[in-house]
């Protein structure tokens, strides 16, 4: 529809290298009556794991959307690197969504792989159409992000022959092909049978280590305390604390973080 | 049938030396364009039952009469029946000459040369039928009969008070004596020519009570044409003096005594207010004597006793077949094309242009194609002269684009949110999210149901011979009224339309299979 969500011309060969944080100032959100987001602050800074957790209709997926571009937001700003959104920006398909949303890549909860597309297919799809980089080369690359989530040999399998953790590994072999600077992670283990998760936070693991910045939705507590740097507690559109992990998960200093805490872990 | 050979043969070379005559001395006249409907059935116009590519009749032979005297070749041009009055308005041909009856309706609309036929009305029913000889008797009796529509009988009938569902309007000649042979009805009321030529092939059915209602058949042109009018005045004028109409209409076994009529000065000029009271009030100038099966029973019904073999018309309906291939493929290309954009002005455009794309779809599902196509043809294309084709291509195309539209609309929407997010998330654009990733998704789902409107579209052109196409249903229409052999033309003309629809069916499974790979 519109050319003005592409990347800039200049977003891969002159990307900036400089400080890649990621900056939400004073967000907020109305969602039909209802105060989805009041006035979050956050920072996420390089190589970082952040973990979001909190109970369900906290907000914690509206952030990362709205990180994302894909729901506007009514006050505040974000910042990722050099490139700011506002919120007038983030109403419409902006070349400035276009631009935080190049150095961001986005994981959901139930894959969305494009079903009438192989595996490769899927990862080498916006490489060639929206960076018009050639089939070879991106073919190359994409077998590489494929091996790397360890699955080489499924390169030319069809969405429905693979399994629920085999599907949520492309998907995030499919936004690293865009080389993003940090992954947002929205529940991506919570379809997945109990055994399939392993392998997906396996990925996550291996990636953190690489020194991507990872910012993750999850229930995954345990998950949460073993790989995260910091795990925010967000909960009625509100940070109600933050911290490391073994601070906020084993000694919890708000009672709405140990009632949520509690229900969790049972 | 030998008889009947020779004589044939004889007229085929008559008509090489006349064709030759013409060629020689007429070259520079124009031609003039006739209008009848062939599939209306014999003896008046109809497919010669030994070469499809030619009409015979007694209005092909009064034509042959007419060249010679106007010096001017005529040239035949296939027309339905229903629209001969309108298609004479539009100018699609000069003159038609089709057993039009002179009615006071017609006169409003059309001028009509002198007559060139005396005809009465009389009914035909199964033989030993003792219940009624008059339409009084059967209109009390509360017993169904067939007609013509748009005939004069028809109007007669109605005027006197038989009407649906008692009156059986058919559009062909067959069908109204197989459905008295069979019970359907209990009488046929029609032109005593058309007895003439039909009952001979029925020997279960004959004429009762006395001949009806009289009326002419005459020449009909647009009001403009004066001078054309009375050109052909005088061209039947001499025929009528010189006695020359008697041998054709012999030929055909169409002769009465009523002909005498047409020599009458009253009728010498022209017939512009020669029916002004309604018709049959006048009483008859005499009243022929029933008139004996024996006297009709000639040469032209001899023929066709003997069946015609069925593939004798297997190219005439092949060429039917291509017709309909070229309607559908072209009707479809343009419902394919109008239907996309109409769905995404639905599914993305602002308030104004969503309420136009829903607009288009209602009108055009809600109004029959029928109707479409008169309108196209009739009222809009009239001006510009567009072909017939064309209009059946545009009406069909725009009929279904409607149909499309709903389609591809339902499918697109069918298609995951979460689709566009993810690939909204990896920088694409919507138009290229809409190409790459929507599009080959909504086309698996589009594809069965668009398959059924090919082949729904496909039949749907049988339709478009209302405004004279001759595709492959009118072609049936035709060779079986020129055969008779409904059962063998018929099936036939299903083989075409299985051989070309089934194929479709399988194109269809394939496609399904080759892009629905990794959806199903």
């Amino acid at each position: 529809m519109t050319d003005a969500i592409q990347p800039s011309p200049t977003s891969y060969a002159g990307r900036p290298t400089g400080d890649m944080r990621i900056e939400v100032t004073d967000l907020s959100k109305r969602y039909g009556g209802r105060q989805v987001l009041s006035g979050v602050n956050l920072t996420v800074v390089p190589g970082e794991t952040v973990a979001l957790i909190g109970p369900s209709g906290g907000g914690k997926s509206t952030l990362l959307r709205c990180l994302n571009g894909l729901n506007s937001f009514d006050g505040g700003s974000i910042r990722v690197g050099p490139h700011r959104l506002t919120a007038a920006e983030s109403r419409r398909p902006t070349a400035a969504v276009a631009r935080v949303r190049r150095l961001l890549g986005m994981i959901f909860q139930d894959f969305q792989l494009f079903p009438h597309q192989t595996a490769l297919g899927n990862v080498i799809e916006a490489p060639m159409t929206v960076l018009g980089r050639g089939r070879a080369e991106s073919e190359k690359r994409g077998m590489a992000l494929l091996t790397r989530v360890g699955l080489a040999g499924h390169a030319d399998a069809y969405p429905n022959q693979l399994s629920g953790g085999q599907k949520q590994r492309v998907a995030i072999a499919r936004a690293l092909a865009m080389e993003p600077r940090a992954l947002l992670c929205d529940e991506i283990t919570s379809a997945l049978d109990p055994e399939l998760k392993g392998e997906v936070l396996d990925v996550l693991v291996d990636l953190k280590r690489d020194g991507l910045t990872l910012l993750l939705v999850t229930h995954e507590i345990g998950f949460a305390r073993k790989a995260a740097d910091r795990v925010i507690v967000l909960a009625d559109g509100g940070i109600v604390e933050e911290g490391p992990p073994e601070e906020i998960i084993d000694r919890p200093r708000t009672e709405r973080t140990k009632h949520f805490l509690s229900r969790v872990l049972g | 049938m030998r008889r009947w050979r020779s004589c044939r043969g004889m007229m085929f070379f008559a008509a090489v030396l006349w064709a030759a005559a013409v060629g020689n001395g007429r070259a520079d006249a124009p031609p003039l364009l006739w209008a009848a409907d062939e599939s209306g059935g014999a003896p008046y116009v109809f497919q010669d039952p030994d070469n499809a590519d030619r009409v015979v009749g007694f209005e092909v032979d009064l034509k042959d009469a007419l060249e010679g005297e106007l010096g001017r070749p005529i040239r035949f041009k296939h027309y339905d029946f229903k629209n001969l009055i309108p298609g004479l308005q539009r100018g699609d041909f000069d003159f038609a000459m089709n057993g039009l009856e002179v009615l006071p309706e017609y006169q409003k609309e059309v001028l009509f040369s002198r007559p060139y036929y005396v005809y009465e009305l009389q009914l035909a029913v199964r033989k030993g039928e003792r219940r009624f000889k008059t339409i009084e008797e059967l209109k009390d009796l509360r017993l169904p009969v067939a007609t013509l529509s748009g005939s004069a009988a028809e109007r007669l009938l109605m005027g006197r008070g038989v009407n649906p569902p008692l009156l059986h309007s058919y559009d062909d000649q067959t069908g109204m004596y197989i459905d008295l042979a069979n019970g359907n009805v209990d009488a046929v009321y029609i032109d005593l020519p058309v007895h003439i030529y039909y009952l001979p092939k029925y020997p279960g059915l004959e004429l009762t009570g006395q001949p009806g209602e009289k009326g002419y058949y005459a020449v009909a042109f647009r009001k403009a044409d004066g001078a054309l009018c009375e050109q052909f005045n005088g061209a039947l004028g001499r025929l009528i003096d010189g006695d020359k109409l008697r041998p054709i209409y012999q030929k055909w076994g169409v002769w009465n005594d009523d002909q005498m009529e047409l020599a009458a000065p009253e009728l010498g000029a022209s017939t512009v207010g020669l029916l002004a009271s309604p018709l049959g009030q006048g009483p008859l100038l005499a009243a022929p004597a029933l008139l004996p099966r024996t006297e009709h029973d000639l040469t032209p019904a001899a023929h066709t006793e003997s069946a015609v073999p069925v593939w004798k018309y297997l190219g005439y309906l092949l060429g039917g077949a291509g017709v309909t291939v070229a309607l559908s493929v072209l009707g479809m290309a343009l419902a394919v094309a109008l239907g996309m954009p109409i769905a995404l002005m639905r599914l993305y455009g602002p308030a104004p242009i969503r309420w136009l794309a829903i607009a288009y779809v209602e009108v055009f599902r809600g109004i029959p194609v029928l109707l479409l196509l008169f309108f196209l043809y009739f009222v809009f294309g009239s001006p510009y002269h567009i072909d017939a084709f064309t209009t059946a291509v545009v009406g069909l195309g725009l009929n279904y684009a409607a149909y499309e539209a709903e389609i591809y609309r339902a499918a697109i929407g069918a298609v995951p949110a979460g689709q566009w997010e993810a690939a909204a998330s990896l920088g694409m654009s919507r138009a290229l999210t809409f190409r790459r990733i929507i599009l080959p998704q909504a086309l698996r789902i589009i594809l069965p149901p668009m398959t059924s409107d090919f082949v729904a579209l496909f039949k749907d052109t049988s339709v478009v011979s209302v405004i004279a196409v001759a595709e492959l249903t009118k072609r049936y229409q035709t060779a079986a009224q020129s055969s008779l052999d409904y059962v063998g033309i018929g099936l036939m003309t299903a083989a075409l339309y299985l051989v070309m629809s089934v194929p479709l069916g399988f194109l269809s499974r394939w496609l399904e299979q080759r892009w629905g790979k990794g959806v199903m």
